[in-house]
């Protein structure tokens, strides 16, 4: 005959060590899972897309200097496009709402990092430095946010606003002074990465702001540890 | 026979069976924390997620193709490169210092990769086609790395190229036999093995650095 073990009660009643290690085990996912859930439903973080590179080129602005894609690397800078006959009935965008949104900038624009206005003339073979100079006279171009009319070979100018920017704009053959293209103004940060696109001919002022101070937090905080949670953002996360 | 006893030999068998699966588990654990360390220690495995050394590009659109005259004589496609890492560099022959500087960077990341240096291929575009033929381009990159290519288009391809990817360049003259210089955007682009723009270096970036991010991409 065997002998049978009597019950003993501490047998029973303790924990086991696995019953433990699955309890820690179990909070040690659920917590990675609610930090996970967090991070993407009250998104601490949040991040513009880093759409394309910004085309790179070699123009020159409305006095005659030379202007590149390099002046432009640390600023942010916002590139819209129309050219010196632009009128409210020809051109989705003209001279006289850039110089709005110009004002618009100077006021409202953050000033932890540089911003800069350009317009590229769409309207190259036309649009000489002299004549753009001309055309604006008058215009107050300085400021916080400084703003630079551009212009060039028009067939470099082709290159970087069709293949570039990716905005189509074509003479109208029955007038070939009338430049036909879409309302575009492109958010290039400091590195030189297209991240936001307004279809519009003048960006909402709202979108705008909350779009260059967006940019603005992410170039000072994105360091040390905290990239890995902008990278994270960039990645997992819903773009605004 | 009291019902306690009955559940004893039950417990008794989880028991052994949770000691069974620990032992599995560690021995699976033990086994694969081998395998970790191995690639840790040869710099093939990083614990921290990839934070690349350069700019860090999610485009949605592979780069689009494009073909030129390579150093060897032949008209090559970008696409040709597609399974390989390439990294593209916009120079020129008559460069004084940024382009051999860089290139003995990439020279040196090719080096620390070791065999899976052939998963990557380094190309430099050059911004001088007028002088940059593809034998003196040949010529040139030889000096650094034998598996270096060159490519030299007409000033349309380079145009449309370079204005995509964001690359300025524009001649300037100097005194002197050179006549005239090449003021260019110095950066590095490096393209993953599906054709997608990854990552961006500014000049500067070290041989080391880049290799790191390279073993990533060869990895991906």
């Amino acid at each position: 005959m065997l002998p049978t073990a009597t019950a003993d009660a501490s047998n029973l009643s303790a924990p086991s060590a696995p019953l433990w290690v699955g309890r820690v085990l179990y909070t040690f996912i659920a917590l990675v899972l609610g930090l996970v859930i967090w991070f993407a439903v009250w998104q601490p973080i949040t991040v513009l897309p880093r759409i394309r590179l910004a085309p790179g080129y070699g123009l020159v602005n409305e006095q005659g200097q030379p202007a590149t894609s390099e002046d432009v690397r640390g600023r942010l800078t916002l590139y819209t496009f129309a050219h010196s006959q632009c009128t409210a009935a020809t051109c989705p965008q003209t001279t006289a709402q850039l110089a709005d949104l110009h004002h618009w900038l100077n006021a409202n624009a953050p000033t932890e990092l540089p911003v800069t206005l350009l317009t590229i003339s769409l309207h190259a073979e036309h649009d000489t430095p002299e004549v753009l100079a001309d055309h604006l006279a008058g215009q107050e171009m300085a400021g916080p946010v400084a703003w630079h009319y551009l212009t060039g070979d028009p067939q470099r100018i082709r290159y970087v606003v069709g293949g570039g920017f990716k905005l189509y704009f074509a003479a109208d053959p029955a007038a070939p002074d009338h430049i036909r293209f879409d309302p575009r103004a492109v958010l290039v940060d400091a590195d030189g990465i297209i991240r936001a696109e307004y279809r519009t001919a003048v960006p909402d002022p709202t979108l705008l702001e909350r779009d260059l101070n967006l940019l603005v937090t992410e170039a000072q905080n994105s360091k040390g540890f905290w990239k890995y949670g902008y990278e994270a953002a960039h990645l997992f996360v819903c773009y605004p | 026979m009291s019902p306690l006893t009955t559940s004893e030999p039950i417990a008794h068998r989880r028991h052994q069976r949770w000691v069974l699966f620990l032992a599995i588990a560690f021995l699976v654990l033990g086994l694969w924390g081998g395998w970790v360390a191995i690639r840790f220690a040869t710099g093939k495995l990083s614990f921290a997620p990839p934070i690349f050394h350069g700019l860090t590009l999610q485009s949605p659109e592979q780069v689009a193709d494009f073909s030129m005259m390579s150093s060897t004589g032949e008209t090559v496609h970008l696409a040709d490169y597609r399974g390989r890492v390439t990294l593209l560099y916009f120079g020129y022959t008559f460069c004084p210092d940024v382009c051999p500087a860089t290139l003995l960077e990439l020279r040196e990341a090719r080096k620390m990769l070791g065999r899976e240096a052939d998963d990557i291929q380094v190309i430099m575009i050059t911004v001088d086609p007028a002088r940059d033929t593809p034998a003196k381009l040949q010529q040139y990159l030889a000096q650094f790395d034998d598996s270096f290519i060159g490519l030299s288009g007409t000033a349309d391809e380079l145009l449309a190229v370079s204005t995509q990817l964001g690359i300025y360049y524009q001649a300037r003259e100097i005194d002197g036999p050179a006549e005239y210089l090449m003021d260019h955007t110095a950066a590095v682009l490096t393209i993953d093995k599906e054709g997608y723009l990854r990552i961006m270096y500014p000049f500067g970036v070290s041989g080391g650095d880049i290799a790191a991010d390279l073993n990533y991409l060869i990895q991906e």
